[in-house]
């Protein structure tokens, strides 16, 4: 039995307490449509809340576990889809005039195997309009504001997963990741973040904002649950094209090992010049790296190729797909998307055949470096994730060039697992934050190092101070 | 033209050829940006792509016929 309030309590806890019968999925559940009640009007994480759907699914959850039945470890947990996750029968916008209307008639294959694992689905998440716009106020919904404090941007586009499970509305929100969309809201919200490894987690029926980008994966507020939402979510689907025919590892058998052996990268020439580092974010990592080797890792400075290089050939690649996606819109009703939306997304129409074929060589070469000369030798990588604290809203860029101050991309390009996990906070109470890079496919090692690391530093205990007087 | 001259008539002629309107009061936000692709695909310009990299040798014209 735990003390802990509903909405603080892990996936692995929540299980225990149902399995337990010290808690039903039907009252976690309500709970949690209660603190999306008393708090989201501040927050603005939902776009839809699914109320009716997310009691009848707890429902059927209790129903199951009274029967004996148990689908595993997230049978009866509540969660949240990124609006870009079709669902059926449920409206599906991606935060976008465009889509306001749109009501899918199949669900996506995620949404498939989290109904399947007997989840809970509390609503559709905000976003950035199709995961690429900026924090805006000229779209049909406002957008999300972090809950570390209301000023402060949530970071994107998974900006709404980032503010519901710091909030402590679901236990786990599903993300996109593109550029850096999972660990960025992860790395301002102070979560954690998955990009798993490309062709891990199918994409089919999540809209397409570059296609060989694109990542789905979870933000959670543990590692632990982060691991149980992989189990459940992998696998093979001969429908993505980029999705991987292996067999879906145990994300969860090694957490707890620890990482006593493990050789570690440090590639501080990445970030430690960047423009807009803060002193704080440098210095978290600093201390992380000296956990790790507390914890009886090594962990040793490399150099990689300059990161302008990993930015500029995922920025093109990025611009030209998420064009080709919205070319006969971006021609016919321009107006009709946002102004970040648009300004950015038609530079993919400026960029030459040969430009983008050159930044496919590059990504090429880069991923071969990477993978055959540094995780050839070490077991993983640990860098920046943001580089700073959440900005405020009145900071943020409202032209080009988008100069996202975070350091993500590197890891689309190449399609590594890559997990933004928090490392500390500013002195003006914002989350900092680090990622952990692994080799293709070993993803259960990015977890396993992240859970040594939560383990060791207790940062999960600490939770934004909502009002809590108007919260269940 | 100036260099700034020289980059506008680009925009306007690859946003025609594109068959994107470009709005009077975003012109200035995307030829900002139209500037910064062109600084990202000058800079991966800069990259050797070497036998190395491309075992196979399908990526150019050079590699294919080194050694000939």
């Amino acid at each position: 039995m735990t003390s802990k309030p509903l909405h603080d309590l892990s996936i692995a806890e929540a299980g225990r307490m149902i399995r337990a019968g010290s808690l039903t999925s039907s009252a976690l559940t309500e709970a949690s449509l209660a603190r999306i009640a008393a708090l989201d009007d501040v927050l603005a994480s939902f776009i839809t809340v699914t109320g009716e759907r997310a009691m009848a699914d707890a429902a059927a959850a209790d129903a199951d576990f009274a029967q004996g039945v148990d689908k595993g470890p997230l049978q009866g947990i509540p969660y949240g889809l990124k609006d870009i996750y079709m669902t059926a029968g449920i409206r599906s916008t991606c935060h976008s005039k465009l889509l306001v209307d749109n009501v899918p008639a199949e669900d996506c294959v995620v949404e498939t195997k989290l109904k399947a694992a007997g989840g809970v689905l509390l609503g559709k998440l905000a976003t950035h309009e199709f995961a690429f716009g900026g924090p805006s106020f000229d779209l049909p919904f406002p957008p999300a504001r972090n809950p570390w404090n209301p000023d402060h941007i949530t970071g994107g586009s998974s900006s709404g997963s980032g503010a519901a499970v710091a909030a402590g509305f679901c236990r786990m929100a599903m993300g996109s990741d593109t550029g850096g969309s999972i660990r960025g809201p992860a790395a301002y919200c102070g979560t954690v973040g998955l990009k798993p490894t490309y062709g891990l987690v199918s994409r089919r029926g999540i809209f397409p904002l570059s296609f060989t980008l694109d990542h789905a994966g979870p933000l959670t507020w543990s590692v632990e649950d982060c691991a149980l939402t992989m189990q459940a979510i992998a696998g093979h689907d001969p429908e993505d094209p980029a999705s991987a025919d292996l067999p879906v590892p145990n994300f969860v058998a090694d957490l707890g090992k620890g990482v006593e052996g493990m050789r570690i990268a440090l590639p501080r020439c990445h970030y430690k010049d960047a423009v807009g580092l803060s002193p704080e974010t440098a210095a978290a990592i600093e201390q992380a790296a000296a956990t790790f080797e507390k914890l009886g890792a090594t962990v040793e400075e490399i150099a990689l190729p300059d990161y302008d290089l990993f930015n500029a050939a995922g920025r093109l690649i990025l611009f030209s797909e998420a064009y080709a996606v919205h070319e006969k819109n971006l021609q016919t009703r321009p107006l009709d998307y946002g102004r970040l939306t648009h300004l950015r997304m038609v530079l993919g129409a400026l960029i030459s055949a040969s430009d983008l074929t050159q930044a496919f060589r590059v990504r090429r070469k880069l991923s071969l470096l990477l993978n055959r000369d540094i995780l050839g030798r070490y077991d993983a990588i640990i860098t920046a994730s943001a580089l700073a604290p959440a900005p405020r809203f009145d900071e943020m860029p409202q032209g080009n060039p988008p100069n996202w101050p975070i350091q993500t991309i590197p890891y689309n390009l190449t399609g590594n697992p890559a997990m933004s996990i928090p490392t500390g906070f500013s002195k003006s109470g914002l989350p900092l934050s680090m990622q952990i890079v692994g080799r293709p496919f070993e993803d259960a090692t990015v977890l396993r190092m992240g859970q040594a690391f939560e383990a060791a530093t207790g940062l999960t205990a600490l939770r934004p101070a909502l009002d809590l007087a108007k919260a269940a | 033209m100036t260099d700034a001259a020289t980059l506008a008539v680009e925009l306007d002629v690859l946003a025609a050829k594109a068959g994107i309107a470009i709005q009077h009061d975003r012109r200035e936000a995307i030829l900002a940006g139209y500037q910064d692709v062109k600084r990202l695909a000058a800079l991966l310009r800069t990259v050797e792509i070497t036998p190395a990299d491309e075992p196979a040798n399908i990526y150019t014209f050079a590699n294919i016929v080194r050694g000939a």
